[in-house]
This record gives structure tokens, C-alpha cells and sequence, in this order.
């Protein structure tokens, strides 16, 4: 996942690299994505994450369609 | 993440790994390991393994060595965060942004611009993006697709 200042920069870097476009999330959905995602990752109970929960969080931040399904 | 009947002692290196990562800045051989739950070194990298195949943190390719225990990285990458007096490096701009997530701590992040090379920073400060920082982050790969290639994704 690369950061970038712009969403045009995304489709250059994609036409550069021959990648076709992925998902695009603001940074402050990233961060919103990295607090549910990470905040419990050096809990000394974490075990992962159910399938089900990480998508959840998905549906949480609105990250939705077939790019966010399993 | 998968739990692939993995043991509690698993569990026990895992979290370990990321305490050394985290303090140290890198990663624990697996002879660090070995010696820290005194256990022998061939059985720290079957753990590795384990842990590796559930997807709890990754391995070089080809080599028993720690890559990445996310959103930390063992390697020096584009993506250096700055918190709590020391520099860790994460696996890619989500990243950058777990390792504060992970650690509830403020974060400077030091970024190199996938085309230009040119230095981007943005921060973290009382568990908010700081304000001034815009931008945005590619996900290049589809959520089914993260774990067919980790280095990529």
C-alpha cells in the first residue's frame, strides 16, 4: 500500500508500474482503518482475527464491494 | 490471520517478537529466541514456521529469518516512523500509521514519494492524523488477494 498526494498520482504510478487501480482511501480513513485494525496487536491475549471481525471492520469504515470481500 | 493449531508457546514467541521489534528496533534471531525461552534453536524456527503459515507475522522468503511482523518491518523500507525515541520502519503507508495505532503513541512519518522519491511527512499527535496532513493510499491488491504475495501487497 503506497502513499500518495493525490489520486491522479495513483494512475500514473499504475500506468508506470502496469498495475491496474486498486482501492483509494483518504488517509484519515487509513488511520481510521489502522486503529481497529492494529490497536490490539501486541495485546498479550490477541489469537488474530476471525475472518468474520475483519470484515466487519470493513463494513465499519464503509470499505465495501468485491475489492473488501473474502 | 489464521489460527493454525498453534500452541501457546507460539502465541508466547510471537508476542515476544514483537516486544523486541519494538524496543530494539529488529527483529530477534531465532537463536535470540531459542535462548529466551530456552528452548533449542531448531524448535524456535519450526515456531517461526508456524507462526509464518498462520499469517501472525512473515519470514524471508527462502530463509527462517523475520520479515515482517505487521506492521512492523525487519527492513529498512520507504516508510520510516519516528515514536517514543526510536525509529521503526513499517511495510508500506498503511503500516506507517499501525505502528502508532499499535503502540497508542505519536508518530512522526517519514515517507519517499512512490515517484518522485521526494520525502513526505505527516504525523500522528493525541491519536489524531494531524491536520495539515492530506494525501491518500493506494491498496493495489483486492482483500482476497493480500496473502498470495505479502511483499507485494
Amino acid at each position: 500500500m503506497l502513499y500518495f498526494r493525490a489520486k491522479s498520482e495513483v494512475e500514473v504510478w499504475c500506468q508506470t508500474n502496469s498495475r491496474r487501480p486498486g482501492a483509494i482511501l483518504t488517509l484519515s480513513q487509513v488511520w481510521e482503518l489502522s486503529k481497529l485494525w492494529y490497536s490490539d496487536r501486541m495485546a498479550p491475549d490477541f489469537r488474530g482475527r476471525a475472518l468474520e471481525s475483519t470484515l466487519e471492520i470493513f463494513r465499519t469504515l464503509g470499505l465495501t464491494g468485491d475489492f473488501w470481500a473474502a | 490471520m489464521t489460527n493454525l493449531n498453534l500452541k501457546q508457546q507460539d502465541w508466547d514467541i510471537r508476542l515476544y517478537v514483537y516486544e523486541v521489534f519494538v524496543s530494539q528496533g529488529h527483529a530477534p534471531s531465532h537463536q535470540a529466541i531459542a535462548g529466551h525461552f530456552g528452548i533449542a534453536a531448531a524448535a524456535a524456527q519450526q515456531a517461526l514456521r508456524r507462526l509464518h503459515a498462520a499469517h501472525a507475522l512473515f519470514l524471508r522468503p527462502g530463509s527462517g529469518d523475520i520479515l515482517m511482523a505487521n506492521p512492523l518491518s525487519a527492513i529498512k523500507t520507504d516508510y520510516q516512523v519516528e515514536t517514543g525515541g526510536r525509529r521503526l520502519y513499517a511495510n508500506c503507508a498503511w503500516d506507517s500509521l499501525g505502528i502508532p495505532a499499535m503502540l497508542q503513541q505519536d508518530a512522526q512519518i517519514t515517507a519517499r514519494h512512490p515517484l518522485s522519491r521526494q520525502e513526505i511527512h505527516y504525523a500522528v499527535k493525541d491519536g489524531r492524523l494531524a491536520a495539515e496532513n492530506q494525501g491518500c493510499v493506494h491498496f493495489a491488491r483486492p482483500f482476497k488477494r493480500w496473502y498470495d504475495d505479502i511483499i507485494d501487497t
